[in-house]
């Protein structure tokens, strides 16, 4: 019998591939698991029936628990309602400036809370254009935490939707319409069941982002439609109540993790999507269809481009006062802290992610381990780490880890897709022609993942460079960033520091868009077909 | 020479089945032979491509070239060439780094690969497309590129895996000449596996038939 002592070139060791895995396990269990189990234990002596009950009959506290169930649900419920006809549309027709649109409609994950928080306060807050315009102010009720999830979600389902949409096989579709069905009998019984597991699976991902989300909810909640995570946090910061602060992190911990387990099954059904001819593009006839597509682009803009032009407009507004923030000292000094502590983080989270997608190749465990820093929300780390390792809570190491443990995940996912759609073909006809596995790597796979790589680290720029909860819970004064320096701001009363906190608003956003354009701008005339082996869409609506 | 002896290979299929894809399998192919294996899809003929290059692990058996076992050689250094039939071209590279990519493998100087990939690129009379990205030239072009980048390491065994089923018809008859001149011009030991009976029996000096795990020599 021959045994072979090495393994096909394309299939590196399965003990190469988890030696490899070795250094983001043990940072994800340095930086997230034992932060979590510390503060799980932190309120060991409360978990027991009299404190849960008591927690449960704290009126306050259970208005906490249901609302952030009920504004996550209810955003769902929005985006699913907004979010599909939009989806339609863009799936369905060909018209000037859509793909344009499907470019912007990433704009929003590049966006910093905080930035867009401005934005709707901007729009529908007590100084707001909606107030000048039409002398309404949503503040203190809940739509302003509603728009602003909207604004973060919408464009998640509409990805979604259009992956899900494009799946239709266009002959079912045509033999349905010719056995009787009218165009709305055939979305619900043709397209509807193909796109249903796609959308289920975004509605999974909003759910979780606007559960555990914090910037928003604290900008935008105000006292009473603040979320736990606000809870959370003012029990850490303000009252000192680690081991409340702690059963409350247990519960939105549970949650979190029962809507990531929900994803997670649902997105197995979404790993191979069915052959079949595609329904071409066609360009809107009539009244009903230029209806249609202009409904649909108004919501869009409506919903995910007004709160960015608002900042945009109040900053014009505001005059050249409010733009000398930007030559201060205290602005100077925080945009070189963001700007250092977003290039070490990114730099950081570059070499783990791409480890940890190399490792998990061939373990679906592995895998799954990426989505954990997406599962524990950013206050939940920050509050672990500030329990677990009290020494070292204002430590630059500390501070600059968090945020690569929460930006690796974008690098992890969007290389794993590269490698799943990596043709093996090409890297056993690489091996035949000689190349040994190394080479394989760096002439093969290498330069075809290089987009999804530099895809991922344009997510996680952008996401180290809006980080805001970490920041609040880790970093020391001398240490402010853009993010806090705008909170600090706007915690200030007086429109001039409104104004001053809009325009660091538009600093960090050009930043933010900078930073992404930069990493992931590719001339045309290089490189590969990006829809082959680029990160594939689905991966970048979940990323 | 290329031998093999008593290949067994056996996969597990979703249904939790045992397939047989190769039986106390045996076939040589001698130096500037090409030798035809057929057999439908599912047959087990890429399989058994794959394991002569290296590509896939086989249960018992023996692959021996010109005597040697190739047990323990992996496939970078086999020395073999394969061609599958979506040409598997490398994207990101243009056709003249393709057709340089096995050479510069064998280490020999970026000037000189590709001022070999260039002569090389004369002969299969694609000259003009050396700057072209691969996914710009048509299903013919790129079959040349394919069967350049395979001959220029001048490999001792070329295995062709449905190297034409992505062509259509008259495309196919063309090329399936050209390559037939080349290969023999070559004198390369060629396996060919393929479902085309016609094509097999154009090419090839010898056929056998892939059923059920077991080759049946066929003409």
């Amino acid at each position: 019998m021959n045994v072979r002592g090495w393994q096909s070139p394309w299939q590196p060791p399965r003990v190469y591939l988890l030696a490899l895995g070795a250094l983001p396990l043990l940072f994800l269990g340095f930086f997230l698991a034992a932060p979590a189990l510390r503060l799980v234990l932190e309120g060991q002596g409360s978990f027991t029936p009299t404190t849960i009950t008591a927690l449960w009959q704290d009126n306050f506290l259970r208005w906490r628990l249901l609302w952030s169930l009920l504004q996550a649900g209810a955003t769902c419920l929005l985006v699913l309602a907004i979010g599909l006809p939009v989806a339609w549309v863009l799936a369905r027709f060909e018209f000037a400036g859509r793909s344009l649109v499907l470019r912007l409609l990433m704009l929003p994950f590049v966006v910093p809370t905080l930035v867009a928080a401005l934005g709707v306060l901007a729009l529908w807050g007590p100084r707001g254009l909606s107030m000048a315009w039409l002398g309404m102010d949503l503040q203190d009720t809940p739509w302003l935490l509603l728009y602003g999830n909207v604004f973060f979600n919408l464009c998640l389902l509409v990805r979604a939707g259009i992956d899900g949409l494009t799946q239709v096989s266009a002959s079912r579709l045509a033999a349905a319409r010719t056995l009787g069905a009218t165009p709305w009998r055939a979305f619900w019984r043709i397209e509807w069941p193909v796109a249903r597991p796609w959308l289920a699976s975004s509605l999974c991902l909003v759910f979780l982002y606007c559960f555990s989300g914090f910037g928003l909810a604290l900008v935008l909640g105000g006292q009473r439609y603040a979320t736990l995570e606000v809870e959370i946090y003012t029990l850490v910061a303000y009252e000192l109540k680690l081991a409340d602060a702690s059963v409350l992190a247990v519960v939105t911990m549970l949650v979190t993790g029962l809507a990531a387990l929900l994803y997670t099954l649902r997105e197995r059904g979404l790993a191979t999507p069915a052959k079949s001819e595609r329904i071409a593009l066609r360009r809107p006839v009539g009244v009903r269809h230029w209806a249609m597509v202009l409904t649909a682009m108004t919501a869009l803009l409506a919903c995910c481009a007004a709160p960015v032009l608002a900042i945009a407009a109040r900053v014009l507004l505001a005059g050249p006062a409010a733009w000398a923030v930007v030559t201060d000292e205290s602005t100077l000094q925080a945009l070189w802290n963001t700007l250092r502590f977003s290039a070490a983080a990114v730099a950081l989270a570059t070499v783990l992610g791409l480890m940890h997608a190399l490792a998990a190749q061939r373990s679906a465990l592995l895998r799954a381990a990426a989505y954990l820093p997406f599962v524990v929300s950013p206050v939940m780390v920050a509050f672990g780490l500030l329990l677990l390792y009290p020494k070292w809570a204002a430590t630059q190491t500390l501070l600059i880890s968090a945020y690569a443990l929460l930006a690796y995940p974008f690098v992890a996912k969007s290389v794993s897709a590269a490698l799943d759609s990596l043709p093996a073909p090409l890297l056993q006809v690489a091996a035949t022609l000689g190349a040994s596995p190394w080479r394989c790597f760096w002439r093969i796979t290498l330069p075809l993942i290089l987009p999804a790589l530099r895809r991922g680290m344009a997510f996680a720029a952008a996401s180290a460079l809006g980080e805001f909860a970490v920041t609040l819970f880790l970093s020391r004064p001398e240490w402010t960033t853009l993010t806090t320096l705008i909170y600090q701001r706007l915690s200030r009363p007086g429109s001039a520091n409104l104004d001053e906190a809009l325009v660091l608003a538009c600093l960090l956003m050009l930043l933010a868009l900078l930073a992404f354009l930069a990493l992931e701008y590719r001339p045309a005339s290089r490189g590969t077909r990006r829809s082959s082996y680029s990160v594939n869409a689905r991966e970048t609506q979940r990323a | 020479m290329l031998e093999l002896k008593d290949i067994q290979k056996t996969r597990l299929t979703p249904s939790g089945q045992i397939r047989t894809l190769a039986h106390k399998l045996n076939l040589s192919v001698s130096a500037g032979e090409v030798v035809a294996v057929l057999g439908p899809s599912g047959s087990g003929k890429s399989t058994l491509l794959k394991i002569i290059a290296g590509l896939e692990l086989l249960d018992t058996g023996q692959v021996l070239f010109d005597g040697v076992d190739l047990a323990t050689t992996p496939t970078h250094k086999r020395g073999f060439a394969l061609m599958f039939q979506d040409f598997a071209l490398f994207p990101h590279l243009d056709v003249l780094g393709n057709v340089a990519f096995g050479l510069i493998e064998q280490r020999v100087k970026a000037s000189e690969a590709r001022r070999r990939a260039s002569d090389m690129l004369r002969v299969v009379g694609l000259t003009a497309l050396a700057t072209q990205n691969v996914w710009t030239l048509s299903g013919g072009e790129q079959q040349r590129v394919a069967l350049a980048r395979a001959l220029i390491t001048q490999p001792r065994l070329l295995l062709l895996d449905e190297p034409f089923s992505a062509l259509d018809a008259h495309l196919r008859s063309h090329l399936r000449e050209e390559f037939s001149q080349r290969i023999h011009a070559a004198g390369i030991a060629t396996l060919l596996v393929t479902h085309d009976a016609q094509e097999a029996r154009t090419m090839a000096a010898r056929g056998f038939q892939l059923d059920n795990g077991q080759l049946t020599r066929l003409w």
